[in-house]
C-alpha cells in the first residue's frame, strides 16, 4: 500500500516538473499577450477552453475566467467552450497587446430571451474532463413541468447515468451509487437533505439557481467526500444594473424573486422566497380537526454580491428551508437545511488568484408528540463549519493548475428527547459524535500536445474521528467486543485517503475526440436508510471505529463525435465502478438508539458497469435529446443473500429517456419527454404463513424479482404574454404522466377485500395525469 | 419506539392524497415449506400452547392446516421434562397445567418428521398493570378513542411489553410491542393504535375492550420488533425480511414464556 502510494506521488510530482519545462519553453518568443475574461450573464464560467485554431492551442480559464495567451501577430480563429456552454466562434487579430472579453450569454431567468433556438450545448472536444453534464435553467425550461416546478433535480434525472430514486423523487442514484453518495453542493456548499415533502419537491428554488454541472466521474480534485457523484449548483447572482422582481403563482407553491443593485454595477443582492400550499386546501375544510392539520414547506435563498477594487470580489450566500407536517395537535414534523456562507476571490497576479469559502451548514429534525398524557420533543442534527481554498494558478498556457485544501468539523446530534409535565419519558442524549475531515489536493490540466489534454490530480482526505463519548467495536454477530470512552478532543481514529484522478482526451479530427478516466473517492459521511423515499427519519453516520471510509474506484472511456456541423452531438461513455466498505441494516435492525447504531450494521462492496449513450439535437426549431443507459449495479453483503452478489434496489437494466422541445412561434413553445425504464429489484414474498391468527409472509433472497417496468410521457407549452420593455409574463402548461400509465408505485401483499381466505397484490399508483399550470412574471 | 408510528401514518396520509389502488396478478416462485411453530407459555394455567403449521404459496388460500404428530417438551430450570398433548384441533398442543415461574428459564424442544427444533426464553418478572381506559386523541380522520395502558416500569431493569387488544371479543391484530429505553423507571401510558385507521376500527360507544398486558423476554420483544418493520407484506420498505426468531433449527416463529395480565372496560 505505502509503495503504491508513493509510486503515485512521484508520478504525479513528475507531471509537475514536465509542465514546468513546457511552460518555460513557451516563454521566450517574440509574442503579444491577449487577456481577457469569459462570461456567462453576470456569472464568470470557470475552466472555460479557448482553442486558438490557426495556433493548435487550447488556453483554459481560470475560476474567474480569467485567460491569458501569448501568440504571434495574426489573424485567429478563437473557438471558446466550457462545459455544457454556448460555444462561440470569434475572428481576432492579434497586433499588440490587448484585453478581450468573451460572453456566453446564458440568462435563465429573463423572460425577455427565450430565444431556444440559439441554445447550443457544445461540449468542449479538446477538454480531459468526462462524465460531466451542465444544465442551465434556460435547458431546464425545455422540459414539461413537474408539479408546476422546474427542478434542477428532475431535470438531472433525463441524463444518462443518473436515476430518479422513485416516482416524483428529487433523490438521485449515480452510476450505481446509493442516494447519499451524491455530494450536493449549493454555491460550494454541502447540502445534506436535497429533498421536500418525501422527494417531490428539492430544496432548491428554480428561480435562485443559474445552473447545476454533473459529475458522474472525473471528479476535479477540488471535490471529494461522496462516492459517486458532484452536483455543483451555482445560485444566481443579482442583477447589478437595474431593480427588478419576478416570481411565479402555481398550483401548490408560489415564489417571489426580488433583486437589484445595492451599489450600481458594484454590488447586488438577490432574495428569494417559495413556499407551498397543499395545506391551504385543508384550511378550506369546515372540519376543525382537518383544517389543523399542517402540511407545506418554505424555503429562502439570500444572496449578495459585492466588487471591491478589480481585484476582489465578496458574496455572501444564505438559505433557509423547512418542512411542516403535522396532525392536528397531536403530531407535529418538521425538517430543513440552515446555510450561510461567505467567499472571497482575490486576484494575486494575472497568473494566480484564488477562493476562499468560509461556511456553516446544518440540516435538522424536530419531532413534536402533544397527547395530553405525553408530551415529548424529539430533536436530532448535523452541523458543519467548513473552510474551503482554492487556488487557481496558470502556470502557462499551456497549464492550468488548482491547488488547495479544505476542512469541515462535523457534529452529529443523533437524537436528544425532552419532555414538559407528566410524561412516560425520560430525557434522553444520545452521544454527540464530533469529527474533521480535512483534505489536501491538487490538479493539472495540461495540453500535452494539439490533440493529447491531460488531466491529473491527487486528493489526499484524513477524516479524524474525535472523541467525546463511547466507541464500540462491534463482532460480525453484531455483539460489542469492546467499548472505551474517549474523552472530547481526543483522536479516537484517523482515516487517510489518497484519491488519484486522471482523465485524458484525445481529438481524433475537429469533430471527433477519445477520453478516458480514472477517479477514486472516498466517503466519511454515511446516510442510513430504511425506506425508498426520502425520510426525515434516514440517519447521517460520521465514519467510526466500525464504520470505515467507503472507497470507490472508477474507470470509464468515452467517444465524442459533434455531427452535421455541430447541429449534432454524440456521446458514448462506458464505465466501471467498484465500491468498497457499503453499509447496509441488518434484518430486524432497531435504529433510533444511536449509541449502538454499529450493532445493527451490515458491511459490504458494490460493483457497477454500464454504457450511456446521449445523442442531442442543438439547432433549429425542434431540439433535444435521446439519453440510453445499459447498467448492472450489485451488493455483496456478508449475511444477506447467503454472502453472494445480488441486484441493488437501483439496479435498472435499460434506461431511455428522450426530451424534444419545439418552437412553434414566437409566442408558443411546446415540450414533451417520455422516460422508459426497466423495474427496480425488488423482494417479493416466496410464501406465506398463519401465525397470532392473522397471515404474514415468508421471505427468501433480497432483490430477486423486479418492480414493473414504469414508463411515462409528460407533455408541456409555454406561452409568452404580453411582452413590454418594463413587464413581461408568461404561462406554463404541463401534464405530468399524460396517458395515464399506472406504474407501480408500491406493491403490497394483503387479505383480499371481499375474501379474505385469499391474499391479493396491490399496486399503489401516484399521480396519473396531472395537471399543472403556473404564471410567472417579471418587471 | 412506538411513537414513530406516527410519522408512519402521516406517510400513508400523503401517498393516499394521490393514489390509487388496482389489484394485480404476479407470478412468484414459492419456496419449499418451513415450518411455523407459535409457542407461549404463561404464568397462568392453560398457558402452555404451541401451534405448528407450515408456509404455503402466497397465492393459495388462507386456511393453514395444522401438523400433527409432533412430540413438543418444554423443561424448565430444574429438568423437570413436561410433554405438551396434542388438541382435537390439529395442530394444536396444549397442557392443562404446566404454567410458568417468573424470572425462570424455560426450554421447548419440537421434534417432527425427523427434524429438531429448540428455544431457551426466560420468563420476565411480572410488572403490575395499573389501569387500562380509552382516552381521546385529535389525528388526521378526527378525534378518535385509543385504549391506553397504564403501568409503572421497574427501574433500573430493561423490560419489555406485549399489548394485544381484543374489541367485542375479537382480536384487534394490531400488533403492539414496547421497550422501556425511553421510559425506564416512570409511569407509561401506553397508546394502543388500531390496526389499521379506517371508520371500522373507531371505538364506538358500547364496545366491550379487553386488554391483555405481557411481560416478554428481550428476544421475543426482537421478533415483534421485526414483524412490525417489514414482515407484514411489504410497502415502501427497502427490503421487507423475515422476523427474527428466538428458535434454532430453521422454523419460522417464536417461543414465548410470558407473564400475562388483562383489564377491561366498555365505551361509555
Amino acid at each position: 500500500m505505502t509503495s503504491n502510494l508513493l509510486r503515485l506521488v512521484v508520478l504525479f510530482v513528475s507531471l509537475f516538473s514536465l509542465n514546468f519545462l513546457n511552460a518555460t519553453n513557451a516563454l521566450g518568443q517574440q509574442t503579444f499577450k491577449i487577456s481577457g475574461q469569459v462570461k456567462s450573464g453576470e456569472s464568470q464560467i470557470e475552466a472555460a477552453t479557448i482553442n486558438i485554431v490557426e495556433a493548435k492551442r487550447n488556453v483554459m480559464a481560470d475560476s474567474l475566467g480569467n485567460y491569458e495567451v501569448e501568440l504571434k501577430a495574426g489573424s485567429y480563429t478563437f473557438v471558446i467552450s466550457a462545459v455544457g456552454m454556448t460555444t462561440l466562434r470569434k475572428t481576432v487579430k492579434v497586433s499588440r497587446n490587448q484585453i478581450l472579453n468573451f460572453s456566453l450569454e446564458d440568462s435563465a431567468n429573463n423572460l425577455d430571451e427565450i430565444v431556444i433556438s440559439t441554445a447550443r450545448d457544445d461540449r468542449s472536444l479538446a477538454s480531459p474532463q468526462m462524465g460531466a453534464e451542465r444544465l442551465s435553467m434556460k435547458t431546464i425550461k425545455n422540459i414539461p413541468l413537474i408539479f408546476g416546478e422546474r427542478d434542477v433535480m428532475k431535470a438531472i434525472q433525463l441524463l444518462p447515468g443518473i436515476k430518479s430514486a422513485g416516482e416524483g423523487g428529487a433523490g438521485i442514484y449515480v452510476r450505481g451509487g446509493s442516494a447519499d453518495q451524491n455530494l450536493i453542493l449549493m454555491d460550494d456548499v454541502p447540502v445534506y437533505n436535497a429533498a421536500h415533502l418525501l422527494g417531490f419537491f428539492s430544496t432548491f428554488n428554480p428561480d435562485a439557481v443559474d445552473d447545476i454541472t454533473v459529475y458522474k466521474t472525473g471528479m476535479p480534485a477540488q471535490f471529494g467526500g461522496r462516492l459517486s457523484s458532484v452536483l455543483d449548483i451555482k445560485m444566481r447572482q443579482g442583477d447589478a444594473e437595474k431593480f427588478t422582481a419576478s416570481g411565479g403563482i402555481g398550483l401548490i407553491s408560489s415564489k417571489l424573486t426580488l433583486e437589484g443593485p445595492i451599489k450600481k454595477e458594484k454590488s447586488s443582492f438577490l432574495i428569494s422566497g417559495r413556499r407551498t400550499y397543499v395545506d391551504a386546501l385543508l384550511k378550506l375544510s369546515p372540519d376543525s380537526t382537518i383544517n389543523q392539520n399542517i402540511m407545506y414547506f418554505y424555503d429562502v435563498n439570500g444572496r449578495a454580491d459585492f466588487q471591491l477594487g478589480d481585484n476582489n470580489k465578496l458574496t455572501f450566500s444564505g438559505y433557509l428551508g423547512s418542512d411542516k407536517l403535522g396532525l392536528a395537535k397531536t403530531f407535529g414534523l418538521s425538517w430543513g437545511n440552515g446555510i450561510a456562507s461567505a467567499q472571497w476571490k482575490h486576484i494575486f497576479s494575472e497568473k494566480l488568484n484564488s477562493t476562499t469559502t468560509a461556511s456553516y451548514t446544518s440540516y435538522q429534525n424536530k419531532i413534536e408528540i402533544n397527547t395530553g398524557i405525553d408530551n415529548v420533543r424529539i430533536f436530532s442534527q448535523l452541523k458543519d463549519w467548513a473552510l474551503k481554498q482554492n487556488f487557481f494558478w496558470q502556470a502557462s498556457d499551456k497549464n492550468l493548475v488548482k491547488f488547495g485544501f479544505n476542512a469541515i468539523y462535523h457534529t452529529v446530534t443523533p437524537g436528544e428527547i425532552t419532555s414538559e409535565g407528566v410524561t412516560s419519558y425520560n430525557p434522553v442524549n444520545y452521544q454527540e459524535r464530533f469529527s474533521l475531515e480535512n483534505a489536501l489536493f491538487a490538479s493539472s490540466d495540461w495540453q500535452a500536445s494539439e490533440k493529447l489534454n491531460i488531466g491529473f490530480g491527487l486528493r489526499l482526505t484524513g477524516f479524524s474521528v474525535l472523541g467525546g463519548g463511547d466507541f464500540l467495536t462491534v463482532d460480525p454477530d453484531g455483539n460489542v467486543t469492546n467499548s472505551t470512552y474517549y474523552q472530547k478532543g481526543d483522536v479516537v481514529k484517523t482515516y487517510l485517503n489518497l484519491e488519484p484522478r486522471l482523465s485524458l482526451s484525445y481529438l481524433l479530427n475537429q469533430q471527433s475526440s477519445l477520453k478516458a478516466s480514472y477517479v477514486r473517492n472516498a466517503q466519511n459521511m454515511h446516510m442510513i436508510s430504511n425506506s425508498t423515499s426520502s425520510r426525515p427519519s434516514d440517519k447521517w453516520l460520521p465514519s467510526s471505529l466500525m464504520v470505515k471510509p467507503e472507497v470507490s474506484d472508477q474507470f470509464a472511456v468515452g467517444y465524442y463525435r459533434n455531427l452535421f456541423d455541430n447541429a449534432f452531438e454524440l456521446n458514448v461513455e462506458s464505465y466501471y465502478k467498484t465500491m468498497d466498505n457499503q453499509i447496509d441494516y441488518r434484518d430486524g435492525a432497531e435504529t433510533f438508539n444511536s449509541d449502538n447504531i454499529e450493532t445493527q450494521l451490515l458491511y459490504g462492496i458494490g460493483r457497477a458497469y454500464g454504457l450511456e449513450l446521449l445523442f442531442k439535437k442543438k439547432k433549429g426549431n425542434f431540439t433535444g435529446w435521446l439519453s440510453y443507459t445499459l447498467s448492472k449495479t450489485e451488493r455483496k453483503i456478508d449475511g444477506i443473500n447467503g454472502g453472494n452478489w445480488y441486484n441493488a434496489r437501483q439496479d435498472r437494466t435499460h434506461e431511455l429517456a428522450l426530451v424534444g422541445s419545439y418552437q412553434l412561434n414566437e409566442k408558443w413553445s411546446l415540450n414533451a419527454s417520455w422516460i422508459y425504464y426497466t423495474g427496480d429489484a425488488i423482494t417479493f414474498p416466496t410464501g406465506k404463513y398463519n401465525l397470532d391468527g392473522q397471515v404474514f409472509f415468508y421471505y427468501s433472497d433480497r432483490n430477486t424479482y423486479r418492480m414493473p417496468s414504469y414508463h411515462r410521457l409528460d407533455l408541456g407549452a409555454n406561452l409568452q404574454l404580453k411582452k413590454r420593455k418594463t413587464f413581461s409574463s408568461e404561462l406554463s402548461f404541463s401534464l405530468y404522466n399524460a396517458y395515464g400509465r399506472k406504474n407501480a408505485y408500491m406493491i403490497n401483499f394483503r387479505e383480499a377485500e371481499n375474501d379474505p381466505s385469499k391474499t391479493e397484490v396491490v399496486r399503489t399508483t401516484l399521480f396519473q395525469f396531472l395537471p399543472s399550470i403556473s404564471y410567472n412574471f417579471k418587471f | 419506539m412506538n411513537n414513530f408510528k406516527y410519522i408512519f401514518f402521516l406517510f400513508t396520509i400523503v401517498i393516499s392524497l394521490s393514489s390509487c389502488e388496482e389489484v394485480i396478478e404476479l407470478n412468484l416462485d414459492t419456496s419449499a415449506e418451513k415450518y411455523v411453530i407459535e409457542a407461549t407459555l404463561t404464568d397462568h394455567a392453560n398457558g402452555a400452547r404451541v401451534l405448528i403449521s407450515k408456509t404455503k404459496s402466497y397465492n393459495s388460500s388462507n386456511d393453514f392446516a395444522g401438523v400433527t404428530g409432533a412430540v413438543i417438551e418444554i423443561e424448565d430450570q430444574l429438568g423437570t421434562v413436561t410433554r405438551l398433548t396434542e388438541s382435537s384441533k390439529k395442530g394444536v398442543y396444549l397442557h392443562s397445567t404446566l404454567k410458568g415461574t417468573p424470572t425462570q428459564t424455560y426450554k421447548l424442544k419440537v421434534t417432527v418428521a425427523g427434524q429438531t427444533f429448540t428455544s431457551t426464553c426466560i420468563m420476565p418478572a411480572v410488572v403490575p398493570l395499573e389501569d387500562v381506559y380509552p382516552y381521546e386523541l385529535k389525528l388526521f380522520d378526527g378525534p378518535r378513542l385509543f385504549t391506553h395502558v397504564k403501568y409503572m416500569d421497574p427501574i433500573g431493569v430493561k423490560n419489555f411489553y406485549r399489548f394485544i387488544e381484543y374489541k367485542n371479543d375479537v382480536y384487534t391484530k394490531s400488533i403492539m410491542a414496547s421497550n422501556d429505553e425511553f421510559t425506564d423507571g416512570k409511569t407509561v401510558n401506553q397508546t394502543i393504535f388500531p390496526y389499521e385507521f379506517t371508520e371500522e376500527s373507531k371505538l364506538k360507544k358500547g364496545d366491550k375492550v379487553k386488554l391483555e398486558f405481557l411481560t416478554i423476554a428481550e428476544s421475543v420483544y426482537k421478533y415483534w420488533f421485526s414483524v412490525d418493520n417489514g414482515a407484514q407484506g411489504g410497502g415502501d420498505s427497502a427490503a421487507p425480511a423475515n422476523p427474527v426468531s428466538n428458535i434454532k433449527g430453521g422454523a419460522i416463529g417464536y417461543f414465548s414464556a410470558h407473564t400475562l395480565q388483562s383489564k377491561e372496560y366498555t365505551v361509555q
